[in-house]
């Protein structure tokens, strides 16, 4: 099956600096991968790139064979690190946008998972704590059968306990069709649920590897791996 | 999906326009209230005409306040936060500027209509005079070519009312090319833009008048030249205008 | 329940943790396992990961699917009994060698290990 992700001699500059420098990353389908680096390394800009919110300097970006485009965003889910949903709009309304423009959004589930979190779709989004606005996307996003998640700093802002509830709907969403990449730099929280990580540094990929061959192969955790690779 | 848009953004805006268009309307009741009771004499006649000077002023803040609101609503919908929600949805660019310009022009065709029947309804009489007035006028300059300039006229005004709007969304545009200075990079937008068209317009018009010797002294020319020419010219700037708009947001959109 | 240290493959965890679910009797022979999703979600691992650990029980006998409904632990008892001898085994060798380093000889680990189990037994009564 074809890729979801390529990314060839990607490049991003700008002005004053160089955001992504010649990545060269193939993403297969079915895996769940971790995105990993310290601040301004780059990461945002490449899901930006993959969700064609920012367009390449060189270089090519494709999902599933495609450029970034209404055809690709149709089967991208994208989970960004800020708040996107209109202050204005109550659960509900955020739920009946997300059936009117995704076709594979799954309405039942995310009624599910709002349920499961106590979270009331009468709700305004303006009366809502951060870590709860985040929920509510996170459920959006995660309720639609999409072939690629993209989901930048998906535990950054929860308790614990909310953590595992999300690690565990990413888990339960799986098939081996779709991919997630998975955007954090609380690595030591989500190695378990990760296939292979990628770490990123300055705009380069320095490593893309499995999680249980870096294990045996050095007896580290990858969370170990990373503070010696990214001393400061 | 167009559709779909649309229906989203008149969900948006309505909450927030629909007030203001009721306190017009509120506004002209009162007024038409506080004229026809006719008990307010000496001293007390101020409030009748304070309250006459408030409804004209909220006349012009309706229409002020859609503009900017219309301006503001393209900015904060698809280049701040929610830019990320709008652009990764699976919808060409030019369908969201087309979503935003549409109901743009709705509520403001539906400001014009209420500023205009409300006024009849506050002011009869007045509003009745000065139309027969506007119209003997024009029928005695123009004969039959009266009701055709009317219908340029309101063309020409339609169509620099898209144009004003447009010119705001390539400037937004423009600004989000860059990283920093965002809003000095749109305001020298605005007024680069401004200015030139003005400018060709002037030259244009100018280049006319060479042509046509008497064209300033000639009002009838009004409805031959002048007009069809602002007509075709607002139509050009148009298409310039929302064609960079549709450019920068489809092939160079810098989400920050 | 699913204590996974950081340092060690994920997969042999997930195979030990197994391991000692159908020792223990948690999994009794012929018991039918969760999907592998819902085995993964439980132990917040990746899926891929838990197919590896189960792919691999399954290769040594003591998984086996059924086409149609599912995974399956082994009924025969044989096998099972040879898992718990194994287990049992490595329990002893550790602990031998632990008490070993501790400095104590064979028959010394031998009279302590009686003592100890006869006094508890005692207590019991």
């Amino acid at each position: 099956m074809r890729a979801i992700l390529e990314c060839r001699t990607l490049n991003k500059k700008y002005a004053n600096l160089v955001a992504l420098n010649n990545v060269n990353l193939t993403i297969e389908r079915g895996k769940i991968i971790g995105l990993l680096g310290p601040n301004g390394s780059g990461k945002t800009t490449l899901i930006k790139l993959i969700n064609g919110l920012l367009v390449p300097s060189s270089g090519e970006i494709l999902i599933d064979g495609k450029k970034p485009g209404p055809e690709t965003k149709r089967i991208v889910s994208y989970l960004p690190e800020r708040t996107y949903l209109p202050d204005w709009m109550k659960v509900a309304d955020a739920i009946s946008f997300f059936e009117d423009f995704y076709s594979d959004f799954d309405k039942g589930k995310c009624m599910d998972m709002l349920k499961r979190l106590n979270l009331n779709p009468g709700m305004r989004l303006k009366n809502l704590s951060k870590g709860t606005k985040e929920k509510v996307q996170l459920i959006l996003v995660m309720s639609r059968q999409a072939d690629l998640y993209c989901l930048d700093e998906p535990i950054g802002g929860v308790d614990p306990a909310a953590r595992d509830y999300i690690l565990n709907t990413i888990i339960s969403n799986y098939n081996e069709n779709a991919s997630v990449i998975i955007s954090t730099h609380l690595i030591a929280d989500i190695e378990k649920v990760l296939d292979e990580f990628i770490f990123i540094k300055d705009g380069n990929i320095t490593v893309h590897a499995s999680v249980d061959d870096v294990r045996s192969r050095e007896g580290k955790s990858i969370d170990t791996l990373f503070r010696e690779v990214f001393r400061c | 999906m167009l559709g779909k848009l649309i229906k989203h953004e008149f969900k948006a805006t309505t909450r927030l326009l629909l007030p203001i268009y009721l306190i017009l309307i509120a506004l002209a009741l009162i007024c038409k209230l506080v004229h026809s009771l006719d008990i307010f004499k000496g001293i007390l006649s101020l409030i009748p005409a304070t309250i006459k000077i408030v409804y004209v002023i909220s006349i012009f803040a309706s229409l002020v306040i859609t503009v900017i609101f219309a301006v503001m609503r393209f900015y904060k919908n698809l280049v701040s936060d929610e830019g990320y929600l709008m652009f990764t949805l699976p919808v060409k660019a030019s369908n969201l500027i087309n979503s935003k310009l549409l109901v743009s022009v709705c509520w403001l065709l539906l400001n014009a209509a209420l500023v205009f029947l409300t006024y009849l309804f506050v002011f009869p009489g007045q509003t009745k005079d000065i139309i027969k007035a506007l119209l003997s006028i024009v029928e005695t300059e123009f004969g039959s070519r009266s009701s055709f300039l009317i219908t340029e006229f309101a063309i020409v005004m339609l169509i620099s009312l898209v144009d004003t709007i447009l010119l705001f969304y390539v400037s937004i545009a423009v600004g989000q090319l860059f990283n920093r200075h965002k809003i000095a990079f749109s305001a020298a937008a605005y007024i680069g833009i401004y200015s030139v068209y003005q400018f060709i317009a002037a030259i244009i018009l100018l280049i006319i008048s060479f042509i046509n010797n008497d064209l300033m002294f000639n009002i009838a020319s009004l409805s031959r030249i002048i007009f069809p020419f602002f007509i075709f010219f607002y139509l050009a700037l148009a298409v310039v205008l929302y064609t960079a708009t549709n450019y920068i947001f489809s092939k160079r959109l810098n989400l920050e | 329940m699913w204590e996974l240290d950081s340092e060690r493959p994920v997969y042999i965890q997930l195979i030990e943790k197994l391991k000692a679910d159908i020792i223990s009797g948690y999994y009794k022979p012929g018991d039918k396992l969760p999907s592998v999703r819902e085995l993964a979600a439980q132990a917040l691992v990746n899926p891929n990961t838990m197919q590896k650990a189960l792919s691999e029980l399954e290769r040594t006998g003591l998984i086996y699917t059924h086409r149609t409904s599912g995974r399956f632990i082994t009924s025969d008892e044989s096998i099972i009994r040879k898992l718990k001898e194994e287990a049992a085994v490595e329990q002893v060798r550790e602990f031998t060698s632990s008490m070993k380093q501790l400095g104590f000889k064979l028959d010394q680990i031998i009279e302590l290990v009686a003592k100890l189990l006869k006094d508890e037994g005692n207590q019991e009564v």
